[in-house]
């Protein structure tokens, strides 16, 4: 199928006795055709394929015509009439540094929360992104508040796009015109794939790292990496998420980083007896004012959460818990015991500085999982810190106490109990060290701002924008799969025959490895390799000669 | 020397920017020309090329105008924009509009011209094309325009010339028939000509392996509604072996022409025969017959045996040459005839009391000569090899030989001299059933006639057509990805194909948006997308064994079917 828009060689129509004829004067060649492929012709220079086959299919009343007329066209392409086998010189965008920015938050996205995404910190950044670049968001048009959301969405500068909330909806056919590029809000979303096949727009898809705590979650991250392009990337919102990966990831450069940014006028160090007294009637427990509180934020599966959470209290029970989810989903219940709470970090503004405040010391778990924006808030309210997982995070590196763990990407998380408690037990004692991290969390945060990571994420786009796509077609000549006769053996084998002047034969692995080249990533051409092919090293010599 | 008046409703000129042109819409030309030819284009149909040069020769020099009329003749004998043959466009009546429109491509130049052919695949493909004209209008690839007859015409085709294969794809053929399957450049008019092609496959095995070689690259490229014509069962069933579309194989018997094979007086024929071969003891003793080409393919060594084994019997054989035999000692009661004019060998095959055909197997998908022999009433003597057992019947002694299956490529099976000599020596032996045997063979070749090939190819044409139009003109293709998965049973990182719910016009049919697959079928599904089934088939066979590749195909057939339609 042709690809629109397309070259056209040097066409000449006309009309003669009620028959249409084109005639290509570089081919030489003459061609009876019919009005549909008259209209395509037309067309095709400006417009894409599926924009043709929409308006042509409306005009002539029957979409299966104007796909024939298309099979039709490229049967001559292929031949060489008609389309010129030049690849598209498009003029070079004006450079301009508005970036107009399709959001995807996920096509099922359910938005019960705000206005027009679940989670607050996507909200915050796609109205901040709207600020500095056209941003465009698909929203349904059978929602039952439609006006509102709209009106709601508009106030925040982007641009909604509605679309029929039927089961053949595809985002990518309500891309703006001249689009930049794809913003997908998560990538775990199913649905999304479809940004990455049939075009060349380049795509960001977000890593979350909370949403990394199941293997679903972790097969998608796999199943994306592959899938993108050379010219997209996964955005992470953690320093340590790429880590985890770096193992079953061969190319790592295709994670970038992009840290939420924090709101130091809403979240600063405040009045602690203060804070403390509102948390404790919050939670309606004056317990909480007799001990240190220690907060620890949740990563883990909710059993292994409450696991650690036993031999911790067992371990150091001269203290107060207080576990923190980042959403209100988590099903998670405290066991009954006196110094252990739980409460889901709110999710407006107005409450979670003095729940962070309340805290003497944070426990965080550095792991797929946790919430990278709970650690920059409740560091960015002066608490001390105590960091166990896979690597420091570069966030507050050098302003909390680590401890390490092994990485696993797909067993159960070991949490070092005794060593967090220990180092709990000496940060407790030592309130000058307590208020060095602090003071030190305070400062490291204070880079982590809004714009600076609004800024981060167009200057990805700018980056991929200019990254070359790969070559229309890779391979010239057709290709053919057969099976032959091998005299010697006496057997029915297969070979790939490359169809020119002198038909080439090559083996059937490398031909498949040629003719999918054209629609999937190399990543995924490798990994197909590898299982169908009987020796690794033959894998590998395709590969290498293939790239 | 261009002559006008010419007709030029078939040209059309244009300026396109300050260049003109001229397109022939016959020939779907176009051609970039100068003022002069566009001023005399618009004079020729009305004035004599006289007055052309001397109306135009007040507007250019005289020189320039006879060069330009040089040039246009030069152009007409190349048959762009003026045909030395003027087409007759044929009118639509009832029955043409019915008639079937058939492109025939052969390999050789000289379409319908029957006394030219040698071998039994022209002398079949020859022998069709005629009995093919009485049912359709045939198309006849050669070199130059002509016409054959009232029904075959001769058309200009040239590989390199795109002009050439848009006229073949414009022209709207219900059908194209070739000459033989080994003729593989014509392969690459399977993606020009959107109408079935029937290729027969009139050799199978031997030929050091390039004929079943040929027969899969044909295969590999052929569409759902293209076909196989093959002469006997014996070549689907060794086909049958290795792909696993045996559908697309369609028996069609070849015939013979009664009017040239037909039974004489034997008594007659035997002393006509001794008479003109000045070889008495062909009328004196019985005699056994051959009637091939004379090589070891064609079981000539074994022949030769059989002679020495029954020097009593009369041995004669007619054959082009005898080949590298010609140079050794043959037996005494071995008789060469020269090859005759095809109209007069029914009289060399009737003075057969029986006809002895000891080929090799491989050689034989149907044995016209055989058919040919049994038509002048002689009993034949085969061994038990590819399609002759099917074409003899119960009209003739079957032997039982030797084949190697896995022999496909060379020489591969045996016939045993004596085991044909005990065979020969019976039939000889027993007058009764030998006369029998040759009034069931005459009776037999009367039931295949070339007018029934045809028919049955017209049917063919018609079913294939039908499967065409039932064909999805438009397929839908998914986006395929290749992904890792951690695999939480075995606890390791595998590989899985996933059939993403994206179609290359961005519809998303199915239910859900992602559907995890094995390797196999995903691959499948991705290659399907440029590439045909039995291509597929090929590739799957390559990975997993044909066992296998039929399984997967068949699941990615069913899926296919549920998604076009």
């Amino acid at each position: 199928m042709i690809e629109f828009p397309c070259n056209l060689h040097n066409l000449h129509h006309f009309k003669r006795d009620g028959e249409r004829f084109v005639a290509d004067l570089d081919a030489g060649v003459v061609i009876p055709v019919n009005e549909v492929v008259c209209d395509i012709l037309n067309a095709c220079s400006v417009s894409e394929t599926d924009v043709i086959v929409d308006t042509l299919a409306d005009k002539h009343g029957s979409r299966s015509e104007v796909l024939e007329a298309l099979v039709f066209l490229s049967e001559l392409s292929e031949m060489g009439i008609l389309f010129s086998s030049d690849p598209l010189t498009f003029d070079p965008p004006a450079p301009k540094d508005r970036l107009k920015i399709y959001v995807s938050p996920g096509v099922f996205e359910s938005r019960e929360t705000t206005p027009f995404l679940s989670s607050a910190a996507n909200h915050h950044l796609v109205a901040r992104l709207a600020a500095h670049a056209d941003v465009y968001l698909p929203l349904s048009e059978s929602d039952n508040n439609r006006q509102e959301i709209e009106e709601d969405v508009r106030a925040e500068g982007v641009q909604p796009i509605f679309f029929r909330n039927d089961r053949s909806f595809s985002p990518a056919k309500f891309m703006p015109k001249g689009c930049d590029g794809i913003l997908a809000l998560s990538p775990l979303t199913e649905g999304e794939e479809v940004f990455l096949k049939f075009n060349t727009i380049p795509v960001v898809l977000r890593l979350s790292n909370a949403a990394l705590v199941s293997h679903a979650a972790r097969n998608a991250v796999l199943e994306r990496a592959v899938a993108l392009r050379n010219f997209d990337a996964f955005a992470a919102d953690a320093s340590w998420t790429q880590n985890f990966f770096s193992d079953v990831v061969s190319d790592q450069s295709v994670f970038h980083q992009i840290p939420y940014g924090v709101d130091t006028s809403i979240f600063k160090p405040m009045d602690k007896t203060k804070c403390k007294h509102q948390l404790a009637q919050a939670l309606g427990n004056e317990a909480i004012l007799q001990k240190p509180l220690v907060g620890v934020v949740q990563g883990l599966h909710p059993h292994e959460m409450l696991r650690f959470m036993r031999k911790l209290r067992v371990a150091n029970p001269n203290v107060n818990y207080l576990v923190i989810h980042s959403s209100l989903m988590d099903d998670f219940k405290s066991d009954g015991c006196v110094n252990f709470f739980n409460i889901a970090s709110l999710q407006d503004k107005e409450a979670s500085p003095f729940l962070f405040n309340a805290l003497d010391v944070l426990v965080f778990p550095a792991i797929l999982g946790a919430s990278p924006l709970l650690l920059l808030e409740i560091v960015a309210c002066g608490i001390p810190t105590i960091v166990c997982g896979y690597a420091v995070p570069e966030e507050i590196s050098g302003a909390c106490r680590f401890v390490e763990t092994s990485s696993t990407l797909f067993d159960p998380i070991q949490l070092p109990v005794e060593s967090v408690s220990q180092e709990l037990k000496l940060l407790l004692e030592n309130p000058e060290e307590q208020r060095c991290f602090g003071q030190a969390g305070l400062a490291a945060v204070s880079t982590y701002t809004w714009e600076a990571a609004i800024q981060r994420i167009l200057n990805l786009f700018r980056y991929l924008r200019r990254c070359p796509t790969l070559p229309p077609k890779s391979t010239k000549h057709r290709l053919l799969f057969k099976k032959h006769y091998n005299l010697v053996s006496g057997e029915i084998e297969s070979e790939a025959l490359v169809i020119s002047r002198v038909p080439t034969p090559i083996d059937v692995e490398q031909g498949i490895a040629m003719t999918l080249l054209d629609e999937q990533t190399p990543m995924e051409i490798k990994i197909l390799l590898e299982s169908i092919c009987r020796e690794p090293e033959h894998a590998k010599k395709i590969l290498e000669n293939l790239i | 020397m261009f002559v006008c008046p010419k007709s030029t409703t078939h040209l059309h000129k244009f300026r396109q920017g300050d260049r003109l042109y001229v397109a022939d819409l016959s020939q779907c030309v176009v051609l970039e020309i100068d003022n002069i030819v566009w001023d005399i284009l618009d004079l020729c149909p009305t004035g004599s090329s006289e007055e052309i040069i001397e109306t135009l020769g007040k507007k250019y020099d005289t020189d320039f105008v006879i060069e330009a009329l040089e040039s246009l003749a030069t152009l007409e004998q190349q048959g762009v924009l003026f045909s030395s043959l003027e087409r007759n466009i044929p009118a639509l009546g009832s029955e043409t509009s019915q008639k079937m429109k058939i492109l025939v491509l052969q390999r050789s130049r000289y379409a319908a011209d029957i006394t030219r052919a040698a071998g039994g695949v022209s002398v079949a493909h020859h022998n069709l094309i005629k009995a093919l004209g009485t049912y359709a209008s045939l198309d006849v690839v050669g070199e130059r325009d002509e016409k054959f007859n009232e029904n075959v015409e001769g058309i200009r085709f040239q590989f390199n010339d795109k002009s050439a294969r848009l006229k073949l794809m414009k022209n709207n053929y219900d059908g194209v028939l070739l000459e033989s399957h080994q003729a593989k450049r014509f392969l690459s008019l399977l993606q020009s000509i959107d109408a079935p092609f029937v290729v027969p496959l009139y050799s199978a095995r031997g030929h050091n392996g390039d004929v079943i070689n040929a027969g899969l690259f044909w295969y590999a490229e052929m569409r759902p509604f293209d076909a196989f014509l093959v002469p006997t069962d014996s070549v689907k069933d060794l086909y049958s072996r290795f792909v696993s579309d045996t559908d697309i194989f369609h028996t069609i018997p070849l015939g013979v022409d009664h009017k040239k094979f037909y039974p004489l007086d034997k008594g007659k024929a035997k002393i006509e025969v001794a008479k003109r071969l000045n070889a008495p003891q062909i009328a004196a003793s019985p005699v056994v017959g051959f009637f091939s080409r004379f090589q070891p393919e064609k079981g000539a060594g074994i022949y030769i045996k059989i002679a020495r084994h029954l020097p009593h019997v009369c041995f004669l054989l007619t054959a082009p040459t005898l080949n590298i035999y010609a140079h050794q000692r043959l037996p005494p009661n071995l008789i060469c005839a020269p090859q005759q004019p095809r109209d007069q060998l029914a009289r060399l095959l009737s003075a057969f009391d029986v006809y002895c055909f000891p080929s090799m197997v491989g050689e034989e998908t149907f044995g016209l000569a055989l058919l040919e022999t049994m038509a002048c009433g002689v009993p034949p003597i085969v061994p038990n090899l590819d399609g002759l057992p099917e074409v003899v019947g119960d009209a003739g002694l079957v032997v039982p030989a030797q084949a190697y299956d896995n022999e496909i490529g060379s020489f591969a099976g045996r016939v045993s001299p004596s085991a044909m000599a005990d065979a020969v020596n019976s039939l000889l032996t027993d007058e009764k059933a030998r006369l029998a045997l040759g009034q069931k063979a005459r009776e037999r070749a009367l039931t295949f006639t070339w007018d029934k090939t045809a028919q049955n190819l017209i049917a063919l044409f018609r079913k294939l057509k039908r499967t065409q139009a039932l064909e999805d003109r438009y397929k839908r293709h998914f986006a395929v990805s290749f992904a890792p998965y951690f695999n939480t049973r075995r606890r390791q990182i595998e590989s899985q194909a996933i059939l993403n719910n994206i179609t290359a016009e961005k519809q998303r049919p199915l239910m859900k948006d992602r559907y995890a697959q094995p390797i196999e079928d995903g691959l499948s599904l991705a290659l399907l997308k440029k590439h045909g089934i039995h291509e597929v088939e090929a590739v799957l066979h390559h990975l997993y064994g044909q066992e296998r590749a039929e399984a997967i195909l068949e699941k990615i057939f069913g899926f296919q079917e549920a998604v076009n339609g």
